[in-house]
């Protein structure tokens, strides 16, 4: 892999799922092989288990030196401690942003408890990745666009897909990022439909979509093949791959 | 095949192997019927005189369980398809006691997925599939 490359959504820890390669020498590795510069990292036992063992785990494991950075997992189900765990790590130059997963929290995007997290995060002027995988997830995600215009909401997995391969989802996703100018896509997802990533191009620009690669959980050969195959220049890629990132994450 | 139009019956699908057609595929990701369907399972008994593959969509847990329960011994591959993470523990138990069951790699999307499924169940088990046009061709080549 020549062209460079950060990955803006990528996680650090095991799932409850039959994948071995999900410690920090995993990740190096997966770096090493795909030519990542740097990857951004949230906890998935933050996400699924116990927020506060899990960015605690997360924070002793990085390494910015190798390009490992994270961020802060936060659950409005535990407004006051989302705060805590906020004030805690946002600050540190290790964490980039602020990562939000509606599905495993049970808790909306457009939320009343996720708009006060945001609101008291919005100071450090980090970015916030927000899992969305449906149509109402976008349309949350435009909701905070339009009410918090300095904060850049990253939109994981760019709404999603679903089994009908009509694109709804991620089609959605791309009108959102074509309205609002702090929303930016990010590309992983399981089902990769042929066509997405140039139609994001066409209406958004790539100035505004980053790789991710979900990986511990996905293999990032599978979104970096989507890229590399898909119909775009190469300074798009390169883009999508490296410069974006590097720009938004400050690194 | 769609189950709910032909009934299960062969007249139709010996005509389409003469025309040269390599496989029967079920897109259980489209025309959600269940496998406990009758005209379905009547299709899976008697593809046993067709020796061809059988390939089928993976809509969620347990369709493959009860997919390797009705075609078990019937003396054709079934090659899942659309197999990604929530899949793996399925395939590998499944796979074990059943030789006649395959894994397709469009969906196979974890980091060590092909690793994994070398060292429980074989290589030779794995078989290549891109899902194009739907979906990306280097996503499935790439790794």
């Amino acid at each position: 892999m020549s062209i460079p490359i950060i990955d803006a959504h990528a996680h650090y820890g095991k799932w409850f799922l039959p994948i071995y390669a999900s410690d920090m020498r995993s990740i190096k590795d997966l770096m090493l092989r795909f030519n990542m510069k740097a990857a951004i990292c949230s906890s998935s036992k933050a996400i699924v288990y116990n927020l506060i063992e899990g960015n605690r785990e997360l924070f002793q494991s990085l390494d910015p030196s190798s390009g490992i950075y994270g961020y802060v997992t936060v659950n409005p189900n535990y407004l006051e401690l989302s705060k805590d765990e906020t004030k805690r790590y946002l600050e540190l130059p290790e964490f980039r942003g602020v990562k939000f997963h509606t599905t495993y929290s049970g808790v909306p995007i457009d939320s009343k408890e996720f708009r006060e997290l945001i609101e008291y995060a919005e100071p450090y002027d980090k970015p916030f990745l927000l899992h969305t995988y449906s149509q109402k997830d976008v349309r949350d995600v435009e909701n905070l666009a339009k009410r918090f215009g300095g904060v850049k909401f990253i939109m994981g997995h760019m709404g999603g897909t679903e089994t009908s391969w009509t694109g709804k989802n991620w089609k959605s996703a791309i009108s959102a990022s074509s309205e609002y100018s702090n929303i930016y896509l990010e590309i992983c997802m399981t089902h990769l439909e042929a066509g997405k990533i140039e139609e994001a191009v066409e209406r958004v620009g790539s100035q505004r979509i980053l790789y991710g690669s979900d990986m511990t959980l996905l293999n990032p050969a599978h979104t970096i093949g989507m890229i590399m195959s898909s119909e775009i220049s190469k300074e798009d890629k390169e883009r999508i791959f490296y410069i974006n990132a590097k720009g938004l994450f400050k690194i | 095949m769609d189950p709910r139009a032909y009934l299960g019956g062969l007249d139709e699908i010996e005509e389409l192997r003469k025309r040269g057609f390599r496989a029967v595929r079920l897109f259980t990701e489209f025309q959600s019927y269940p496998i406990d369907y009758a005209p379905l399972l009547r299709l899976f008994k008697n593809l046993e005189s067709m020796d061809l593959p059988l390939l089928i969509y993976n809509t969620g847990y347990g369709l493959m369980t009860k997919v390797v329960r009705e075609t078990r011994g019937r003396g054709y591959p079934v090659i899942m398809l659309g197999c990604s993470y929530s899949a793996l523990s399925e395939f590998i138990v499944l796979s074990v006691e059943n030789p006649h069951l395959y894994i397709e790699t469009s969906l196979l999307d974890t980091p060590d997925a092909f690793e994994l499924l070398t060292r429980k169940v074989g290589s030779s088990r794995i078989i290549f599939g891109s899902g194009i046009p739907l979906n990306y061709f280097e996503s499935s080549s790439y790794g």
